[in-house]
């Protein structure tokens, strides 16, 4: 009799339990369904059309790994934004990282007007990029910008920022270390959970403000560091809008076209969707690659807290 | 009586609904009842674009509105995207019409300016297209087989006929003998070389003895060039690859040869002409400075497609008959200096009056619901006199058909009798043009190249052979 029953319950919980994973699956089933269909369908199909002739109109043909080979043996283009991408990426990552961890730890500091600054610091974040690119456009411009306005006034030569193939990479730099607002409140958050009693150790041992910033704020700071790095470097890498908004046509000599421009191109312009997709899953490893090799070389010099 | 809800009741009926909604959001909007096609018209013979005639204003039958049939289709939705937004007024207007709302019938229409070449593609390639399109890369969807056949419409059509469009506009609307494109919206002689009277004036030339070869033209560019004391530009003379400039068409009529034969499938831009045509035309960018005019043209107001005319920045443009209609309707104050003569050839052609006639059209996406629908208003917009007068009046556009442009003044816009007059006294006609597939792949490469040749980084012959090499391979990798 008390097995009967025990069996019962037993066979009303799973009864319970089957009843509320299926539930638990109604209300995520959305998600998965917009997963399922907005994410790793077009994933697995952009991996099939890279492999394909497709322009979108007619039906793919396939034909293996050609639109790869094309990109290493017959594309002049491939290696001139590779170029492109590579000198941005490889400049304004590092450099907006690092301007953004310096001006965390000014605004970390007792400095008047605290508040203000941070809120002028991180107000390019939220600009709509079409906006930045116009103010920069009529801050740079050779013949009508506000900066060479004053370079002449001042009877200096004016500069060509943004049409000039040797500037155009170092103006889209600076125009991305201007917009480091995000990264800054990370760091901002990361530096305000520095232990006060560490600085205060550090004094009593007689450090000074370079011994500390060195040996407790940085070391500190490094997983916010690194989550910054990485992402600087992937969003750079995916670099689109600014130039695109300021060189649609990819800039004097092509100087300004970037290896997502150079997709979208291909994609939406020369209708080569195949092509473009195989650009895209070169990115994609290009990508994955390069954030395996900062993970794992991270244990080297991100510090978690606690012991080894 | 009261009874209670448990709360995992509520949940589960919570969730139930919430699926539902996302399921029902998902579905796909009920399309509209598909137009009954002409099936009994007889196909029409295609029309070879190499036997149409040099263009003579022919006197096409006076179409009477009121004589239209009702359309066929009843109660159907009828969109049309135009890639740009220059149309709106004319077409706002137009819907009152009592022209417009017979051809119209119990149909409702969308019209929808401005659309992105992004948007027309993904909605023709996702099968939800427009039922008409225009201002659009035309040669894209005919080549790519996306668009229809309308060769039965036209047969079948009472208001429409071949011989009511001037011969290259329609021809130019085939591809591979079969008639995609309905020209009519706008269409006409396409090169000209416009220039401020004012402005030459000032710079101690006359207006009334232009150039006509490039080497007279780098002159006048060099005299209308003004640079302030820190080398920036404060005038040009001529961006020789604005407006119609831009273009490898442009380049061909120019020097006399044909860079992409629709026939064989080859493109031709290695040769003299091209690699002559680089060279000068590098001569004009380093006059004004490439970094310079590069900034000039980055501004917006100087930017786009002969914006630096209007801003009285650019002083000549190479620019098609639409050109002193539309600058008196939007700048009037520049239009009435506006001057135009024949665009320029090089020294050893002298003496050649080029011309090229094209138009824009509307073409009908496969998959369209309503393809009748829209057909029936097209004959409205590109067949009419009263669709024709409200577009020249609104955007300075005129039809591609002779009959009208017998009703217009032909000084009614400065300018503009040249344009007219070019019609009977050009000596070469430059056909097929824009007919590469990969036009834009050819274009984006030369814009590359001849910044290089100006920047000194590039030979002209280098940059030829270059883009040819590069076109030949996008060529082959397209599949053609």
């Amino acid at each position: 009799m008390a097995s009967q029953s025990i069996k019962r319950r037993s066979t009303s919980e799973m009864t319970m339990q089957r009843r509320n994973l299926l539930l638990g699956l109604m209300f995520v089933s959305p998600w998965i369904l917009g997963f399922l269909s907005l994410t790793l369908w077009p994933l697995l199909s952009s991996l099939y059309f890279a492999m394909t002739r497709y322009d979108l109109i007619r039906a793919p043909v396939f034909i293996g790994f050609d639109n790869f080979r094309e990109l290493f043996t017959e594309d002049a283009d491939f290696g001139l934004v590779i170029r492109n991408t590579l000198i941005y990426v490889g400049l304004s990552a590092p450099l907006g990282v690092i301007t953004a961890f310096l001006m965390a730890t000014l605004l970390n500091t007792r400095v008047v007007g605290r508040s203000w600054f941070r809120a002028v610091f991180f107000f390019p974040s939220i600009v709509p990029a079409v906006v930045t690119a116009a103010i920069w456009q009529f801050l740079l411009n050779i013949q009508y910008g506000a900066v060479n306005g004053f370079l002449q006034q001042m009877g200096w030569q004016t500069v060509p920022f943004l049409s000039n193939p040797s500037l155009v990479k170092p103006s889209l730099i600076a125009i991305h270390i201007w917009a480091q607002g995000s990264a800054i409140v990370i760091f901002l958050a990361s530096l305000q959970d520095v232990p006060r009693m560490l600085y205060e150790a550090a004094t009593v041992d007689g450090a000074n403000a370079w011994q500390k910033f060195w040996n407790i704020t940085l070391p500190i700071c490094t997983p916010a560091i690194l989550y910054n790095t990485v992402i600087a470097f992937i969003a750079g890498f995916q670099n689109f809008t600014m130039p695109w908004l300021l060189f649609g046509n990819g800039g004097p000599s092509k100087s300004a076209e970037m290896y997502t421009m150079f997709m979208y191109r291909n994609a939406f312009t020369y209708l080569r969707m195949g092509k473009a997709s195989a650009l895209a899953w070169l990115l994609f490893i290009v990508i994955v690659v390069f954030t395996v090799i900062m993970f794992r070389t991270s244990a080297r010099w991100v510090y978690y807290g606690g012991e080894k | 009586m009261s009874k209670q809800i448990s709360r995992r009741a509520f949940l589960r009926v919570g969730a139930l609904a919430a699926a539902g909604a996302t399921l029902a959001a998902c579905a796909p909007k009920a399309a509209a009842p598909a137009a009954p096609a002409a099936a009994d018209a007889p196909k029409v013979e295609a029309t070879k674009a190499d036997a149409a005639p040099a263009v003579e204003p022919t006197k096409a039958p006076e179409v009477a509105p009121t004589e239209a049939p009702a359309p066929e289709t009843a109660g159907a939705l009828v969109q049309w995207w135009v890639g740009w937004g220059n149309l709106t007024p004319a077409v706002e207007s137009l819907q009152k019409t009592p022209e417009f709302k017979e051809a119209l019938g119990a149909n409702t229409f969308e019209f929808k300016p401005s659309v992105n070449a992004e948007a027309m593609l993904t909605a023709i390639a996702g099968g939800t297209p427009p039922d008409g399109a225009s201002n659009v890369d035309y040669v894209q969807f005919m080549a790519k087989g996306s668009v229809s056949d309308i060769s039965d419409l036209v047969k079948a059509s009472k208001k429409l006929n071949k011989d009511m469009f001037l011969p290259d506009p329609w021809a130019n609307g085939q591809w591979k003998g079969a008639q995609y494109g309905l020209p009519g919206l706008e269409g006409g002689p396409n090169y000209g070389l416009n220039y401020n009277a004012e402005l030459v004036k000032a710079a101690g030339l006359d207006p009334a003895a232009p150039p006509l070869t490039w080497e007279d033209l780098l002159e006048w560019h060099k005299k209308l060039t003004i640079k302030d004391a820190s080398g920036n530009l404060k005038q040009i003379g001529l961006d020789p690859y604005d407006a119609m400039a831009g273009e490898p068409d442009f380049a061909a009529a120019s020097y006399g040869f044909t860079w992409y034969d629709e026939d064989a499938g080859k493109h031709n831009i290695n040769n003299p002409g091209m690699i002559e045509h680089l060279r000068i035309t590098s001569e004009f960018i380093k006059e004004a400075g490439p970094d310079q005019l590069a900034g000039l043209r980055q501004v917006e107001g100087n930017g786009g497609w002969g914006a630096s005319y209007n801003t009285k920045v650019q002083a000549m443009i190479i620019e098609g008959y639409w050109h002193p209609g539309e600058t008196k309707i939007q700048k009037p104050e520049v239009a009435v200096n506006n001057m135009a003569t024949w665009a320029p050839v090089p020294a050893s052609r002298a003496g050649k009056k080029i011309q090229m006639f094209n138009a824009h059209y509307v073409i009908f996406p496969k998959e369209g619901k309503n393809t009748q629908g829209m057909f029936n208003l097209s004959e409205f917009f590109c067949g009419s006199d009263v669709a024709a007068a409200a577009i020249w009046k609104e955007v300075g556009w005129l039809p591609a058909r002779a009959s009208f442009y017998d009703t217009v003044k032909s000084d009614e816009y400065p300018g503009l009798k040249f344009y007219f007059d070019s019609v009977k006294q050009a000596d070469e006609t430059l056909r097929r043009p824009r007919r590469s597939p990969i036009h834009w792949f050819v274009n984006t490469q030369l814009g590359e190249m001849r910044d290089k040749i100006a920047r000194g980084q590039m030979t002209p012959e280098d940059a030829a052979a270059e883009v040819q090499k590069r076109a030949d391979t996008e060529w082959k990798n397209q599949g053609y």
